[in-house]
């Protein structure tokens, strides 16, 4: 079974591009512009710039802290994470090849740490309780219409039900909406083990709703 | 593992059935729902500034070196001294070794 690694494995670019071809011209120069400023700040620190790290944290921290934000909702927890982020990315900094841009190796190497604190804590698990009647009226509601703190609080209390393996499928598969190659690339997974934990997430979903009594198809 | 049973119905999609399932919707929409939801902003650069730089480039200061240097003479003097403080210490090794000398 393959497992994720911190390694440096580049993120396919066409799909992530794909995902984005509304992309203006001026977007696309500063993203180009930011690539450049972190390959010469990750060639600086090597050099013993420690100014230059800061820099790269400065750049990304947002990115990550939205990131880690899904794998936790403890503020404390949280900032944790995010430092934990910066500090592997640091200490395995040598390893980057600029095979892809900084930020897919830096995501990739978010899931792990977050992956890595869903294992620690997938022993403590309360028994489901959600709002049942409010979600079987869910089918009615826009997702513009539903509270993001009480949507991003349900989501955290179904998710914790299940495996740590599970809930990165799910997570990266349909709350993010990633592609099977791009799943593949974050967690280090086949494209095959990756079709078949979301289908077996899916599965154990299911189940964990209608147990929950939550009307599912 | 997943088998290969397993793999071929999910490619193929049979046991799915290439349907959207009420549970992903419900997924979909709160995780849609949770994603306005803004992160806690916040900076964690303190904690990067007076990280120490590990590169391969500190063998090439010169602290290293003298160091290295350092220890690399610090072994023959050690020696040196065990010998000299046998010596001082034993005196008559001195006489016997004087007098083998002259027997043989």
């Amino acid at each position: 079974m393959v497992e994720i690694i911190g390694g440096s494995v580049a993120l396919p670019m066409e799909s992530i591009e794909s995902r984005s071809p509304e992309l203006s011209q001026s977007d696309a120069t500063g993203k180009a512009a930011n690539q450049e400023a972190d390959l010469q700040d990750v060639s600086c620190c090597l050099k013993g710039d420690s100014e230059a790290y800061t820099r790269l944290v400065q750049r990304h921290q947002e990115l990550i802290a939205v990131r880690m934000w899904r794998f936790t909702r403890d503020k404390h927890a949280h900032r944790e994470l995010v430092q934990e982020v910066f500090v592997e990315a640091y200490l395995s900094l040598k390893k980057y090849r600029a095979e892809a841009p900084f930020e897919h190796w830096l995501s990739r190497i978010a899931t792990n740490v977050g992956y890595r604190y869903w294992k620690t804590r997938s022993r403590d698990r309360a028994r489901l309780s959600v709002p049942v009647e409010e979600l079987n009226e869910l089918a009615a509601v826009e997702p513009e219409d539903i509270d993001p703190s009480w949507a991003a609080d349900i989501l955290q209390a179904i998710l914790e039900q299940l495996p740590p393996r599970d809930r990165l499928a799910l997570t990266l598969r349909y709350i993010e909406d990633r592609s099977v190659e791009e799943t593949a690339a974050l967690t280090g997974w086949t494209h095959s083990m990756v079709k078949v934990q979301a289908w077996r997430a899916r599965k154990k979903l299911r189940k964990l709703l209608q147990a929950a009594g939550v009307e599912v198809e | 593992m997943a088998s290969k049973k397993e793999i071929a119905e999910v490619a193929t999609g049979s046991r799915c059935g290439g349907r959207v399932m009420k549970e992903l919707e419900i997924l979909r929409k709160l995780g849609a729902a949770a994603a306005r939801e803004r992160a806690p902003r916040l900076d964690v650069r303190p904690h990067f500034v007076q990280v120490p730089p590990t590169t391969e480039e500190d063998f090439s200061r010169p602290l290293v070196w003298i160091a290295g240097l350092s220890s690399a003479m610090a072994a023959p003097a050690i020696i040196l001294a065990l010998y000299a403080l046998d010596t001082w210490t034993d005196p008559l090794i001195g006489i016997f070794d004087g007098l083998t000398w002259m027997i043989s």
